[in-house]
């Protein structure tokens, strides 16, 4: 230090700040230690990121030996650290503080897009080569019943992990409203649609077969303009793509309905699923194609639960979101709101078709319809005894989508085929179904790995 | 483990200082060997055999060498240290690169062992042969204790990311070192620096470089060229700010108990040439280099030739040293080329500010033959910086995270610069003469380690939010 030179009092002065400054350090290395011993304060779950956190790793002698038990000790250390929570709020304080958060944007990074076949290329090609293609098809049978082991056994937290890249992976925001991407797979729409025709061609007179592939909110809320700027692959030309290549399964218009009323409140801003009022849409489609008259939207008790702040929320923290938050309305069955459903673990509870979820986390008031994704759930329609059912393979798209059945079919059978263990075909025969309907969003069924597990539970 | 953890930090780091502060100077060594032990057994216990094993050998050809009667035999010893150290380095960290290529270029074998590298190896490796070397030269003596050689190669400050500490800098604190309150406090400083450089600056860079230019992702090959300019440019960043934070938590751990490490970095981005960044950047590599491999071939006190043939062999050493793959050779191989080009044609002939744009483009390009392994992808993401075969100029994606981390870019490339330690030293100089400066200096420096501290704990437990989606509970 140049200049002039410090006073002995300077000196003392600039010591005892900096002795503080030690002391100060060493009184919060001091405090994380012990915070860190109090196991009993160790959070199991977390609330803001709706999972598990790590469990405490469990050593064998080769995870001894290889470290690898010592860096699942570490990762466990740090993912259950006391007051996690709230320390995250102040992590993401911080995070925010990197840059600008535009109110037009683009998260997450582009993805590669498989091209979409065009719909009359694949009906002519169909003619012309049915014989090649059904050998694709076996083939692609083939490979599937390789896979059918781990099918079996679906690994739920995979799933989810992708499922949760294909909807999050590439986000538009704009205006406090975040849009999914959509990237087009060749061989997950190979692999549905053959699961799909061979179902219905196997259940030929006993059960019929429909097939309602929802678009996400980008393919029906943007404009042509924002959706050819955007990039990503056409939702409108894929769903036509996957419908032509069906045989025999009654195909549900989506996306032109949705489209025509993308004024209305179809989709959440914060949460990446549809609302109710687009579900209704699409139920009168299928309605039409059944050949039966659809009730009037008026004619249900609605609920209404606010705010909602959904899982796009969860992701980006985004301020426009926070500033306007959703609301979830749900449209209570007139027949019955009795509901049953299973857990993983085989336990039966007894629920509502619609639940009232005020007061429940913010995050989770998509939970209020069938009680959310459960492996099996069940409504029985008092008013109705003509033996009439249907089972409704799905996603979480589904949940708003079933409670319009409920008053056509004596049974509504849901399965939500991340986390079941039944064959569904077995199940269909079973139970003698009249109708099959597979409701499922165009993005999280364009991964093998997704579509593959329900070609096995097809099998 | 590693530094910027927080098992690191409350678990190891915690216990470490407070059993080292309450046990006698007589326990001291003993306590930091223990715990650098441990340390270095937490990546997987086998590989602390290999350690102990090399440190033995070392120990054992310096005492060997040291009295040894005379040149032949010293030599021998001397020999035998090489071929043991390089020996075992070569084989776990060359061996499947060199039978890949092999089996390239003649088909066989059919089958390469599956190596795992040890940590660390590379910096262990090199600190105990520049002891052995310097034994042999009798620059330092040998030492007698094994135990006490063991606590200078594994010293958990340096022992698995550097800086590669020589024997001669540390050999008279590891038996005797006083501890001024100025170096408690500076070492402290020092870490708290280098924490909030790796926990804040680095893993944000990281996470923008990934998200932009991960090789093998996707993202990678529908990249715009905006992209690959803006990721590399934070991967720039990124590997600055981390590797001259782990130097700098470790010099100042050493700080903190007495030992006074070399400095490893010197700002090397803002370097005037790139000899000039080469002094700046991993200098404890590069005098590693210096002092062992170019001035014993003879430097450049020869013939041009032999000079660049000297050049030629640090260099690709120094591409090796950074990993077995080509494209720290292609690296090594680039630097030669500019450093040749500078000593015979370019010499003081770039003007003014143009050096530093010319030195730090160098650099920029240097790390994008660094990051990718994959010399399809390496040739696709130079080409594409250029405009050919990217998926268009600028995405709203790319735009999106530049905007979004603005303030963090901008923040990153301030740390990159002394501009920080300038403010601080005007700051002190000022506070000679007004009293009001000389508050301002006492409360930063009171405030900023401790807060670096909190901000850096923060940052980590950040780093493990991980949302999901439907899960349910």
């Amino acid at each position: 230090m140049k200049g002039q030179r410090l006073t002995n009092k300077q000196k003392k002065t600039i010591f005892t700040f900096r002795k503080f400054s030690v002391n100060i350090f060493a009184v919060l290395m001091a405090l994380g230690a012990v915070a860190g011993l109090m196991f009993f304060l160790r959070p199991v779950t977390s609330e803001v990121e709706k999972r598990a956190l790590t469990e405490f790793p469990k050593p064998s002698v080769s995870t001894l030996l290889n470290g690898q038990f010592f860096s699942d000790l570490s990762l466990w250390y740090s993912d259950t650290y006391p007051m996690r929570d709230a320390l995250i709020a102040g992590a993401q304080k911080l995070e925010g503080a990197r840059g600008i958060t535009p109110s037009t944007m683009m998260v997450g990074s582009r993805q590669k897009s498989d091209e979409i076949p065009s719909a009359e290329e694949a009906e002519t090609e169909t003619q012309e080569q049915t014989a090649a293609q059904e050998q694709t098809a076996a083939d692609t049978v083939d490979k599937q019943e390789q896979t059918v082991e781990e099918i079996s056994a679906p690994d739920s937290r995979a799933m989810e992990a992708e499922i949760q890249k294909q909807i999050q992976q590439n986000l538009y925001v704009k205006d406090g409203a975040a849009y999914s991407l959509y990237y087009y797979d060749q061989s997950a729409a190979d692999i549905y649609t053959t699961a799909l025709s061979k179902a219905a061609a196997e259940l030929k007179g006993q059960t019929e077969v429909y097939s309602i592939l929802v678009p996400n909110n980008s393919g029906a809320m943007l404009t042509e303009e924002e959706l050819t700027a955007l990039g990503g692959a056409d939702q409108k030309q894929a769903i036509d793509y996957y419908y032509s290549l069906t045989d025999n399964v009654k195909t549900i218009d989506t996306i032109d309905t949705l489209r025509e009323h993308n004024n209305e409140y179809l989709y959440f801003r914060t949460d990446h699923h549809w609302t109710q009022l687009a579900a209704y849409y699409v139920y009168q489609n299928f309605c039409e194609q059944k050949g039966i008259q659809p009730n009037q939207l008026s004619d249900f008790k609605k609920m209404t639960f606010s705010p909602f702040l959904g899982s796009f929320y969860q992701e980006l923290q985004n301020k426009d979101m926070a500033a306007n938050p959703d609301s979830v309305d749900a449209y209570v069955p007139m027949a019955t709101n009795d509901l049953t459903f299973w857990e993983k673990d085989g336990s039966k509870v007894n629920w509502n078709v619609i639940r009232d979820v005020t007061g429940w986390n913010q995050n989770s008031l998509y939970s209020c319809f069938i009680g959310g994704d459960k492996p099996l759930a069940v409504i029985k329609n008092p008013n109705i005894s003509d033996g009439s059912s249907c089972v409704v393979v799905k996603e979480s798209y589904g949940n708003c989508f079933v409670p319009f059945l409920v008053d056509h079919y004596q049974t509504v059978y849901v399965i939500d085929f991340r986390y079941t263990q039944n064959n569904v075909m077995d199940f269909v025969k079973k139970y003698h179904v009249q109708d099959l309907i597979l409701i499922n969003n165009i993005s999280i069924i364009a991964s093998e790995d997704v579509s593959k597990t329900i070609a096995g539970l097809l099998e | 483990m590693v530094f910027s953890s927080l098992i690191f930090l409350f678990v190891f780091f915690a216990l470490n200082l407070a059993v080292y502060h309450l046990v006698s100077d007589k326990y001291k060594n003993k306590v930091l060997l223990i715990f650098s032990l441990i340390f270095y057994a937490w990546g997987g216990p086998a590989y602390l055999l290999l350690l102990v094993g090399e440190t033995l050998a070392s120990w054992f050809f310096a005492r060997k060498i040291e009295s040894a009667e005379n040149k032949r035999t010293r030599k021998l010893y001397m020999f035998g240290e090489c071929i043991v150290l390089l020996g075992l380095l070569g084989y776990f960290k060359y061996a499947v690169f060199f039978l890949e290529n092999f089996r390239m270029l003649f088909g066989v074998p059919e089958t390469i062992p599956n190596i795992v590298l040890p940590i660390g190896i590379s910096f262990y490796t090199f600190q105990l042969l520049s002891y052995v070397v310097d034994v042999y030269r009798k620059e330092i003596k040998a030492q007698p204790v094994f135990w006490k050689l063991l606590l200078y190669s594994s010293l958990f400050h340096q022992c698995i990311a550097g800086p590669i500490v020589r024997y001669e800098t540390v050999a008279n604190e590891i038996d005797q070192r006083r501890v001024t309150q100025t170096d408690v406090y500076a070492g402290v400083r020092r870490f708290c620096i280098g924490l909030a450089k790796k926990a804040i600056l680095a893993n944000s860079c990281a996470e923008i470089a990934d998200s932009l230019i991960m090789p093998g992702s996707e993202t990678l090959a529908v990249q715009t060229t905006m992209g690959l300019w803006l990721g590399m440019l934070a991967y720039m960043l990124q590997i600055y700010l981390d590797f001259s934070a782990y130097s700098d938590m470790a010099l100042g751990m050493g700080r903190m108990i007495g030992f006074h490490y070399l400095e490893n970095f010197n700002y090397p981005y803002t370097a005037r040439s790139v000899q000039d960044f080469w002094r700046r950047w991993h200098i404890s590599l590069s005098t590693f280099f210096r002092d062992y491999i170019y001035i014993p071939l003879g430097g450049n006190r020869c013939s041009t030739g032999r000079y660049i043939r000297n050049m030629a062999i640090v260099w690709f050493l120094t591409g090796m040293w950074h990993g077995a793959s080509w494209n720290y050779i292609l690296w090594g191989i680039y630097y030669l080329i500019f450093l040749l080009l500078e000593h015979f044609v370019i010499r003081e002939r770039i003007p003014g500010l143009l050096k530093y744009v010319y030195t730090l483009l160098v650099i920029f390009f240097g790390w994008v033959i660094f990051k990718f392994e994959n010399l399809g992808e390496l040739e696709s993401v130079l080409t594409g910086l250029f405009g050919i075969g990217t998926s268009g100029f600028l995405g709203m994606e790319v735009s999106t995270v530049l905007l979004g981390n603005i303030f963090l870019l901008i923040f990153a490339s301030i740390a990159c610069t002394p501009l920080g330690k300038t403010v601080r030293q005007s700051l002190a100089r000022l506070g000679t003469r007004s009293r009001a400066a000389f508050a301002v200096f006492n409360i930063t420096e009171m405030i900023i380690p401790p807060l670096l501290l909190i901000l850096s704990v923060l940052a980590l437990i950040g780093n493990s939010y991980n949302p999901f989606l439907y899960f349910q509970f």
